[in-house]
């Protein structure tokens, strides 16, 4: 042995002691981009393809992740056939490394969300469930990313209301069981001994990450959703620092990591307005042109007999629909709201969302007598008539001598006044439930679904569509 | 659930949005005869960290948010 072999052994040896010694001072740098509430957002993925190609060209160590809610609230995508298919086609292309199951992601049923996760070429992760009394796989509640040398775990937590479910419709989730997400959390600290780093992905509002922070300091990042909460500048609670991306990915988060042997040195977090990113994928940008061109759109559902002439006829087709979704008692709508002066002939997805176009959720509420009568009371115009269609009754407002409004009376279907005991189960779009700012006992329940989507459900499946009309507001000068 | 527009308790019913909170709010002004703050469009809401939220998000209970009534 010559001395150049002994001392290319000697540094061998030296090299070893350092990196079993903990003394391994290499730094490793990880780039995570996150998004969150995409709501089915198409138009933002060319840029934000091109900004994690672009990244990663430049970094070895670059993941892309979403914090839930990727489906409802684009028509394209939510009424695509399949539903949802545009969505998760361009998240695969995108690269996505992982998403957080949120609440909106039982919006198309259980079915429909398992041929999705099944087209992902990544995983839907959520540890807040189990799934075995319902047609869905128990997803995995954590996702470990290798970076080189280094394990990077996120665990998914979703939001649940005071039912104890996600923000969606109960029917959308039967049989899934679900557990308080921060309690869940504090069940996965194991996960700092598999991993160099731990990461909360998850969709239940600032605040919630916040209280994690608070309570598990071991988390080293929570990348948030829910809430829409946009992080300009985000910080650390307790250790932890905390960010989210506001909503339909008019932003994107990127979280840099930077290791130094296995430790986790330095983190830190920025936002990067997506119309401010300077390239775009074209492959992409044509493909989310085609998916825009939906033809599904153009689908007709349903067939009018008789054109509805005006707003006071659209407005008994809607609340007929909203009273029958739920077999309320009565159902309203605001005049406002219905943006089409008539409709006839064949009725396509499209009209429906031309007539309905704001995203209002139907909310369902019980309210007294009294109630529906500050309701209407309420809703009168200058010229004392109400700005709200009504089904399952009549309404009839009262004017004194001197015209001012003396008694709003409410009629069922019978003709019979409404009775000043009980209560009554009542239907309107969540405009009227928040601007409509009546005194009553019960706020009401989002029932997990907008409107326009009760309208075409509900068209789908009674395609000849009718009306009978009759009047169904009067005003009484006593 | 109740919630805090600018420190103003408002009810709302579960599973309002931002947007749900500001229409109860401008409406309860309107209600008390209170000078109206003028545009409803390009209102900036904060959370109680001061964190902008968007008129979309999801509200929880208790949740606390702001905007400068003269935007």
């Amino acid at each position: 042995m010559n001395v150049n072999i002994y001392r290319k052994i000697i540094l061998l040896l030296v090299a070893g002691i350092f990196i079993f010694s903990g003394c391994d001072e290499r730094e490793t740098r990880v780039v995570i981009f996150h998004t969150n509430d995409s709501h089915s957002q198409l138009d933002h993925f060319p840029a934000l393809a091109w900004l994690v190609n672009n990244e990663r060209e430049k970094e070895e160590h670059v993941f892309l992740v979403s914090a839930g809610d990727i489906f409802s609230g684009n028509p394209m995508v939510d009424y695509y056939d399949p539903k949802g298919y545009p969505k998760i086609d361009l998240m695969n292309r995108a690269g996505y490394n992982v998403n957080t199951l949120g609440n909106h992601e039982f919006d198309y049923g259980l079915e429909v969300l398992a041929d999705r996760m099944e087209q992902a070429d990544f995983p839907f992760i959520l540890a807040n469930l189990n799934t075995a009394g319902s047609s869905l796989a128990q997803p995995d509640a954590f996702a470990i990313l290798r970076a080189g040398r280094h394990r990077i775990a996120f665990l998914g937590l979703v939001q649940l209301n005071s039912q104890g479910i996600p923000s969606a419709h109960p029917d959308n989730m039967t049989g899934i069981e679900f557990f308080p997400p921060v309690e869940t959390a504090g069940e996965y600290e194991y996960l700092t001994a598999r991993a160099d780093a731990v990461i909360g992905l998850t969709h239940h509002g600032f605040v919630s990450d916040t209280i994690m922070a608070s309570r598990y300091p071991w988390f080293d990042v929570i990348i948030g959703g829910h809430s829409h909460t946009l992080t300009l500048e985000p910080e650390e609670y307790n250790g932890v620092l905390v960010t989210q991306a506001g909503s339909n990915m008019q932003y994107i988060g990127k979280v840099t990591l930077v290791f130094r042997g296995r430790e986790l040195v330095e983190k830190s977090a920025v936002m990067i307005r997506t119309s401010g990113i300077e390239g775009a994928d074209p492959e992409i940008a044509a493909l989310v042109e085609m998916y825009n061109d939906n033809p599904a759109l153009n689908r007709v559902i349903g067939r009018l007999a008789e054109p509805l002439k005006n707003k006071d006829e659209l407005g008994i087709f809607i609340t007929e629909t909203y009273r029958k979704y739920g077999n309320f008692d009565f159902a309203f709508q605001n005049y406002g709201g219905i943006r089409v002066n008539s409709m006839k002939g064949d009725v396509r997805v499209r009209d429906i969302f031309r007539m309905d176009p704001f995203g209002n959720e139907l909310v369902g509420m019980d309210l007294s007598y009294p109630e529906l009568k500050r309701l209407i009371g309420n809703s009168l115009s200058s010229r004392n008539s109400p700005s709200v269609q009504i089904a399952g009754g009549t309404i009839e407002v009262h004017l004194a001598a001197d015209r001012t409004v003396s008694d709003v009376k409410i009629f069922d279907l019978s003709g019979l006044e409404l009775a000043a005991e009980r209560k009554y189960s009542v239907a309107m779009p969540s405009y009227m439930a928040s601007a409509f700012d009546f005194e009553r006992e019960d706020q009401g329940t989002g029932m997990g679904i907008i409107t326009a989507a009760v309208l075409i459900e509900h068209i789908e499946k009674n395609p000849d569509i009718g009306i009978t009309y009759s009047t169904r507001s009067r005003i009484v000068q006593n | 659930m109740k919630v805090f527009v600018n420190d103003t308790g408002i009810d709302l019913f579960e599973g309002a949005t931002v947007r749900d909170a500001l229409n109860k709010y401008f409406a309860s002004v309107l209600k008390r005869g209170e000078k109206d703050s003028g545009s409803r469009t390009g209102i900036i809401v904060y959370d109680q960290h001061g964190n902008r939220v968007m008129t979309d998000g999801s509200l929880s209970e208790d949740e606390r948010i702001y905007f400068d009534p003269g935007t």
